[in-house]
């Protein structure tokens, strides 16, 4: 792609943020502390703001969707584009809404499962809309995706058609807003995500032995990978799997599944989240895109996983080694 | 201990017939006590294997749990965890141990369970935590169910020892007691008797 | 009369276009600058040379104008010939022609280098060497259109 020099102010100030990321220095001194001096070095990195009102290691999950949120809020703003960025955004509105539908089926109180100030709708708006069936505040395609969801909850009853239903929507919208900007790396790696979350899926359902109906329903169309190469291996032996991937540019799943066994199905996470860092590892030598600004995105992601890990872990007992068989590769 | 009774005949058939019963009745609670303690043993080894096997799997859900706490955000688990629904029929019943009925359960999970939450922001480790979870409640049932057993027998193993040995050691002892000392009395009366006699005939004798 | 009409569309063009060119460099650098002191100020003054960098094209561009104009002077301005014209409107292509290109691909540069020194503060030189190399070219240029220049009598 030609060089797209609106992206010159976000791209030096992403920059300038990919300071703040957590290094390998930082990381020792996450993984050598207890749960609360590892909240208290939190408080002086560029968490400082959205740990500032979490006072025991144990909320620190509200100050990470904070921090997350605060990211995609920024890196949104200094976007030339924001609307491409704002798709990363919307999945947690497309999550929220799931969430509230739910609850709102389930005649549960309170909300459950809602991440305020990640996405761009205010979760009051959405709680509304759901409560009065009303999805005219909504951008067009959540709301009629909230429509079809809430009828085919009532046709079929079963919760798994609320989410099979929005989070396509979601990625079909992204998809489309990115070929709509002709933004051709977007494209792609919202293909790649779809393939990962694919991938996932299928072996989620070949290990709970569900049958083709389940995995089509659950399947996200759009990415590389089509559904009929997952449902051939349905039935087949996980081994076919690796195969199946081996060539293609999945090559880096398949020690996973050559070796397969419950106790090792964490890997499948992290062997993703590596493919996706090696996809953005382009935007290094990239000055003018969006290729930048998503990877800051992504790796704030990561680093927020690591947190979780590291603080849940020591909150629970765990070894340094168990944290550290769960670190990725990181931007450093 | 001697049971205050009227040194004669009539208590002396009645204490014997109770001597008679007390023993059979010990007889019958030994045999009981011992039945109940082959129970016991028999359950308490059953129960404390399975414990340990509830435990450890236990802590094997746990650490998937705990796994899959550590790539999914809370709102991601707690919207997972509030949608997910599983259908549990319990059938409590009860068994006949001798005279004592424990608990019985039987657990299904009838078909249509579901995980309720959406495949994009959960991840493989929450459904093998679930599973393992699922998995342990009929074992956790069966715990339940041989423990409540274990301490119904254990309560009425203690009372039939109390029983025994309140018939063991204080009332076949004292009925012994009382109808060697009744029969000791009536002996001595007979005595008493035969030499008033012999004293008698001595003294129409000399006249 | 149409002489001197070349010649001047000539220095106009090497004047405009390298100016062109260190307005968009610039311009580049500028946004890129502005986002790395956007989160953190203190590096304002290694920026800002990074931005002035491609603004010696538009430099060099008004050199070559006057060069231009003092060879226009020598040929007697309306008195020159149309063939003077043409050759000193060629003459001046070489520094329009470069320095629009290298104003713009230095400031690409220049940016990137202004990413760079938001990382890595101490590789500012290695950043600024990058941009020097464009440089190069835009000197060619005018070291082209001043050669171009003497040659014309």
């Amino acid at each position: 792609m030609a060089d797209d020099t609106r992206y010159a102010y976000a791209v030096a100030r992403v920059r300038g943020m990919e300071t703040g990321l957590l290094d390998r220095q930082w990381l020792e001194r996450l993984l050598s502390e207890t749960a609360n001096g590892a909240l208290k070095a939190l408080s002086d990195s560029a968490y400082e703001e959205s740990m500032a009102d979490v006072g025991r290691p144990q909320e620190i999950e509200r100050g990470l969707v904070l921090a997350l949120g605060e990211t995609l809020e920024t890196v949104s703003a200094i976007s030339p584009v924001p609307e491409l960025i704002d798709l990363f955004r919307l999945r947690w509105d497309a999550r929220n809404l799931k969430a509230h539908q739910k609850a709102s089926f389930l005649k549960l109180e309170g909300e459950i499962g809602v991440a305020s100030g990640v996405g761009t709708i205010d979760v009051s708006v959405l709680e509304k809309a759901v409560q009065e069936k009303d999805y005219t505040a909504l951008p067009d395609f959540l709301a009629e995706a909230a429509r079809t969801a809430e009828e085919a909850y009532r046709d079929r009853g079963e919760l798994s058609v609320i989410d099979a239903v929005i989070d396509r929507a979601m990625w079909k919208h992204s998809l489309d807003t990115a070929t709509g900007h002709r933004d051709t790396f977007l494209r792609g790696f919202f293909q790649i995500e779809i393939d990962l979350a694919n991938v996932k899926t299928f072996a989620r359902m070949k290990e709970a032995n569900r049958d083709r109906a389940d995995l089509g329903a659950a399947f996200v169309p759009g990415g590389t990978l089509e559904l009929s190469l997952f449902e051939g291996l349905l039935g087949e032996p996980m081994d076919a799997f690796a195969r199946a991937l081996e060539y293609g540019r999945y090559g880096a799943l398949t020690p996973v599944f050559r070796e397969w066994t419950p106790e090792r199905i964490y890997t499948l996470e992290l062997v993703c989240d590596n493919v996706l860092l090696k996809e953005i590892e382009k935007a290094k030598t990239i000055a003018y895109g969006i290729e930048p600004l998503v990877a800051f995105i992504v790796y704030r992601q990561i680093e927020i996983k690591l947190i979780r890990t590291a603080v849940i872990a020591k909150l629970d007992g765990a070894d340094r080694s168990d944290i550290e068989a769960r670190l990725r590769m990181t931007h450093v | 201990m001697r049971i205050r009774a009227n040194p004669n005949r009539m208590q002396l058939l009645r204490l014997k017939r109770r001597l008679v019963l007390a023993k059979r009745g010990h007889k019958l609670l030994k045999d009981k006590q011992e039945e109940l303690m082959r129970r016991f043993l028999g359950m308490v080894h059953q129960a404390r294997a399975l414990r340990e096997t509830v435990e450890a799997e236990l802590a094997q859900a746990y650490r998937a749990f705990i796994s899959a706490r550590f790539e999914m955000d809370a709102p991601a688990m707690e919207a997972a965890l509030a949608s997910s629904r599983r259908l549990v029929e319990l059938h409590a019943d009860r068994e006949q141990v001798m005279n004592l009925k424990v608990p019985k359960f039987t657990v299904e999970f009838p078909a249509g369970a579901e995980f309720g939450y959406g495949y994009l922001e959960t991840t493989a480790e929450l459904d093998r935590a679930l599973e393992l979870y699922a998995a342990i409640i009929p074992h956790l049932l069966k715990v339940a169910e041989m423990e409540k057993s274990l301490q119904l027998i254990a309560a009425e193993l203690e009372k039939t020892r109390r029983r025994v040995n309140a018939l063991e050691h204080i009332l076949v002892p004292s009925l012994e007691e009382t109808i060697r000392f009744i029969s000791d009395r009536l002996g001595e009366l007979e005595r008493e008797t035969a030499t008033r006699l012999m004293k008698v005939k001595e003294i129409v004798r000399e006249h | 009369m149409e002489g001197l009409m070349l010649a001047m569309a000539g220095a106009a063009l090497a004047a405009g276009l390298a100016g062109t060119g260190s307005a968009v460099g610039t311009g580049i650098a500028g946004q890129a600058a502005t986002g790395v002191v956007a989160e953190d100020p203190e590096k304002f003054g290694r920026l800002l040379l990074l931005q002035a960098l491609p603004g010696t094209q538009g430099i060099y561009g008004i050199v070559g104008l006057f060069l231009a104009i003092g060879k226009m002077g020598a040929l007697g301005m309306g008195a020159m010939s149309v063939a003077n014209g043409w050759q000193i409107l060629f003459a001046c292509l070489p520094l329009a022609i470069t320095g629009l290109t290298s104003g713009i691909a230095q400031g690409k540069v220049s940016g990137a280098a202004c990413g760079l020194v938001a990382k890595r503060p101490d590789e500012m030189g290695k950043g600024m060497i990058f941009a020097i190399v464009v440089e190069t070219y835009a000197v060619l240029g005018l070291l082209g259109t001043i050669l171009l220049l003497q040659n014309i009598s």
